[in-house]
């Protein structure tokens, strides 16, 4: 078994909003702990997210949006670190005990990426490849598209989250490359198709030129064809017999054989202009015969259809309006494939009510256009594939006929013909074209006819006749030769198509299997969530009368939100009726199952900011559904979770929960992008060490703002650390005034609980408080510093202020001895010292 | 048409491997053809998006190998 990792470190710096130079963010999660970390608004909080998906995904999908004039390569870095260099340190825990993994990634200021291994893993980039899981990290953008993306949309990033979508990418190209017209394209199978045909005509015109000579020659009929080497013995034993040729054929096959050469022979014995007029005419006459292979009823067939074919198109063209309104309906009908019009009796331009269903009506229309196009397809298939086509071919240039290049029509034809788009006149004129080129065959046959007769008559018959045999001779050599090759094209033509037709029915047939099986998987794997899914979205919502529903299409990979209840009633779109906070919660129940459910490399996962649209309620309920149910070790088959969130109330839920058993808080401050971020532990001893830097070199000036950062984060660490109560609008008040108001609800709750005799300080912490330290702070800082009319104190006086402020949060701690050491640790309220007994007071059980 | 189901237990990589393996039972030379082009076919489609170059690549590849095929004088099988 592989081991899936956990996020143990997370160190950055110049990466977005992060500047840190020279001293990266570092934040240390823990495995066995719902890790929260909070920061308010502007903090860096998100750039922590957009940092691990760089890491691991190489983008930041907020800038994959921006536009190339936006350059979204200039934004990766923190524009204000001095290196424009982002560099990224994630360290990963192993979940069975091996050794830790470390990954750095860099980006420098080029936009180059590297990634190195700090802890020795032989490759880095694989590895993080290995973390690419749709589940790992999550925002609230991811949820809310979920839920309001088209079936299709929803269906792919569903297919992604179960760990299907190599399945699904795949099933897709495999139906791309099996689509037959694509395929028809791709391997060419009508070009081979259509020399696969002209090698049959070669074939049949060769074997009537064969059939002919041969007989005139030997004055037998051609009829065995497997015989043809013999049948070339028979031409040569004719000719060889005429005593004038002799000399030109013993011991010579009819390969050997030079036509040519006897016929200058006969032409030196036997001279004269009519000889070789007759050679001509007897060329002329096999020249036309050979043009009967191409049969003229079928020739008159074809030109029926495609004429038929015409008047098809011609009518379905009538019924459509051109192609700006082709491109309207196409719009409407993806208004209605995506889901963006839904109301499907009111028209998307007008918003008039209408009597019919208006996708009908858009798909009605279309149809007529896709039905133009496939009779336009029918047309050019047809014309393509057509005898007609050949038979013009071969009568354009066909030498009898002298047909003038400028004269012939074919190219012309061909083009039309080759589109699909051929008006009656033009398809008539096609015709009128066609019975002249074989009016003129007929007539010239004829005259070429008579005028071989008239040439035998006149020239002494042995000349006639041997001209005859000779150049017979030669014809039967040459068509022996043009048979051959164009059977040999046709074989080899024809096993191209043939092994072509296997591959499609292959290919067909492996497409069918793959997607049969990636639809069975996918149902299988939305059933081993359903009840997970439902009874999370139950514990998050509380509701049991509200019942989502997911239902893949089976033959698609369309994935439906229904409400199988909702309140009694069923089968309801969900879109339609979950209020955001429920759409949200569907989401997060359907991403979390998944996640639990998948075994991929990353056993974390990221959640960044998922709560926004949910009550206080209902962010404690899911909350708690983590803490309780989905984290590891207390779910042995749970992840680890990392949950940033900018929200108040949820961050009181986390300071809470800090330290406690399965939960490990960290809390951001700073003030990015310029200067740094750091966590708060990080960053009150940093505040510290620099405020005693600048005070020792007497930079009062330059000391003062850091001291008021420090004082407000210790105060507040008191607030939150004893749950002192504090004015709704406390957060809001003048910040200027931030000391005296904590110190004013400090010293209001301390006061109350005295009265009330439930206070837990003991009375020395009591005094201290407030003889000691809270009037040194209100004397030496909140009477200068917040009323604006004081001067600068002095350095001695301001390290006063330090000392108090540390020593007054020492009144809100105990000594704990649990062993034999002792532990300082906080009082849980001004009213209790311990956690349990604030636990079962504050929170009802989940 | 043969019953054939993906583990949900195996990786796609695996899963992948026992389909080819499969469909060569009834076409060797035809799903050989298939596995050598696995990696063009991946490219056909990523993420949800459509690649026609990749397309035309693939069957490009496709139609070269079954020319060789047929040059060889290897026998033909019926799928």
């Amino acid at each position: 078994m592989m081991p899936r990792y956990f996020l143990k470190r997370l160190a950055v710096e110049g990466f977005r909003g992060i500047n840190n130079e020279n001293a990266p963010l570092d934040i240390k999660f823990e495995p066995n702990s719902v890790n929260s970390v909070f920061a308010v608004n502007g903090i860096g909080k998100s750039s922590i997210f957009e940092a691990l998906c760089f890491a691991i995904h190489g983008t930041i999908p907020k800038l994959e949006l921006l536009q190339a004039q936006e350059r979204p390569q200039d934004y990766y870095c923190n524009r204000f670190h001095s290196k424009k260099t982002a560099s990224i340190l994630i360290e990963f825990q192993p979940d069975d005990g091996t050794s830790d993994v470390s990954v750095l990634v860099v980006r420098d200021a080029d936009g180059n990426r590297t990634v190195v291994s700090p802890s020795g893993h032989t490759d880095p980039e694989a590895f993080l490849m290995t973390l690419k899981e749709a589940f790992a990290l999550l925002d609230y953008k991811t949820f809310a598209r979920f839920i309001e993306e088209s079936p299709l949309e929803r269906g792919r990033t569903f297919s992604a989250l179960l760990g299907l979508a190599e399945y699904s990418d795949c099933r897709q190209a495999l139906q791309s490359v099996s689509d037959t017209r694509v395929l028809n394209t791709d391997l060419e199978t009508k070009v081979i198709s259509t020399i696969v045909d002209n090698a049959k005509t070669g074939v049949q015109s060769a074997l009537l030129t064969m059939r002919s000579s041969y007989e005139k020659v030997t004055g037998k009929p051609l009829e065995d064809l497997d015989k043809l080497d013999e049948c070339a013995n028979d031409v040569t034993t004719g000719l060889g017999n005429v005593e004038l040729l002799k000399s030109q054929f013993s011991d010579k096959t009819l390969d050997d054989i030079d036509f040519d050469e006897i016929k200058s022979a006969i032409k030196t014995a036997e001279g004269g202009e009519k000889r070789r007029e007759l050679e001509k005419t007897i060329e002329s006459i096999s020249a036309l015969e050979a043009l009967a292979v191409h049969d003229h009823a079928v020739v008159t067939a074809e030109q029926q259809k495609i004429g038929g074919l015409i008047d098809d198109l011609k009518k379905l063209l009538e019924s459509t309006r051109g192609d700006l309104f082709k491109r309207l309906f196409e719009s409407a009908r993806e208004l209605f494939t995506k889901g963006v019009w839904t109301e499907d009796k009111k028209c998307p331009l007008c918003e008039s009510e209408l009597s019919s269903s208006i996708s009908g009506h858009v798909n009605e229309q279309l149809n007529q256009y896709a039905e133009v196009a496939t009779k336009m397809s029918e047309i050019s298939d047809t014309w393509k594939s057509s005898v007609w086509k050949r038979y013009l071919s071969a009568h354009e240039t066909a030498a009898p006929l002298e047909i003038e290049l400028q004269n012939r029509q074919l190219s012309v034809l061909d083009r039309k013909f080759s589109s699909g788009n051929v008006l009656n006149d033009e398809w008539s004129e096609a015709v009128k074209w066609t019975s002249s080129l074989t009016g003129k065959v007929a007539e010239i046959l004829e005259d070429v006819q008579c005028r071989k007769n008239a040439l035998e008559k006149e020239l002494p018959p042995s000349l006639v006749q041997l001209t005859e045999q000779v150049e017979y001779g030669r014809q039967f050599k040459d068509a022996l030769k043009l048979y051959r090759d164009n059977k040999q094209k046709e074989a080899t033509q024809q096993a191209r198509l043939d092994i072509r037709e296997k591959w499609k029915e292959f290919i067909s047939t492996a497409t069918t299997i793959f997607a049969n099986a990636e639809a069975t998987l996918s149902k299988a794997r939305i059933k081993s969530i359903d009840a997970d899914y439902k009874s999370m979205f139950r514990e998050i919502m509380k509701v049991g009368d509200v019942i989502p529903n997911l239902q893949r299409a089976s033959d698609r990979e369309d994935l439906h939100v229904q409400l199988s209840d909702f309140h009694g009633q069923h089968k309801l779109s969900a879109r339609a009726l979950l209020s955001e906070s429920y759409r949200n919660a569907l989401a997060i129940s359907v991403f979390l199952a998944a996640a639990l459910k998948h075994s991929g490399k990353p056993r974390f996962v990221v959640l960044d900011d998922v709560t926004s649209s949910f009550d206080a309620g209902h962010q404690y309920w899911l909350m708690e559904l983590i803490r309780t149910k989905l984290q590891q070790p207390l779910n042995v088959n749970g992840l680890q979770f990392i949950i940033l969130s900018h929200d108040g109330l949820l961050e009181k839920y986390f300071d809470r929960l800090d330290g406690t058993v399965g939960w490990h808080h960290n809390k951001l401050q700073g003030s990015p992008p310029m200067g740094a971020i750091l966590h708060q532990a990080q960053g009150a001893e940093r505040l510290k060490t620099n405020i005693t830097s600048l005070l020792d070199a007497g930079q009062v000036t330059l000391a003062e703002p850091l001291i008021r950062q420090y004082l407000e984060y210790k105060l507040q660490q008191i607030i939150r650390r004893v749950d002192i109560p504090v004015p709704i609008d406390f957060a809001i008040k003048d910040t200027k005034r931030m000391v005296s108001n904590c110190l004013e609800a400090i010293t209001c709750a301390i006061e109350l609980h005295k009265k009330a005799e439930t206070l837990v300080l003991s009375e020395q912490q009591y005094v201290d408080i407030d003889t000691s330290h809270v009037p040194a702070i209100i004397g030496n800082w909140v009477s200068h510093y917040e009323t604006g009319s004081g001067s600068s104190l002095s350095a001695l006086v301001l390290i006063g202020v330090i000392d108090s402020i540390d020593a007054l949060a020492e009144c809100f701690k105990y000594d704990d001895q649990p062993g034999d050491s002792t532990v300082r640790r906080w009082y849980k309220s001004l009213d209790n010292r311990t956690h349990q007994g604030l636990q079962s007071r504050r929170y009802p059980t989940a | 048409m043969a019953d054939f189901y993906f583990d949900g237990n195996k990786n796609p990589s695996e899963n992948f491997k026992a389909f080819l393996e499969l469909i060569k039972a009834d076409a060797p030379h035809m799903a050989a053809i298939l596995h050598d082009n696995w990696d063009a076919l991946v490219a056909v489609v990523r993420k949800g998006q459509r690649d026609s170059r990749a397309r035309s690549e693939f069957n490009a590849s496709v139609a070269a190998a079954l020319d060789s095929l047929v040059r060889s004088d290897e026998p033909k099988e019926s799928t």
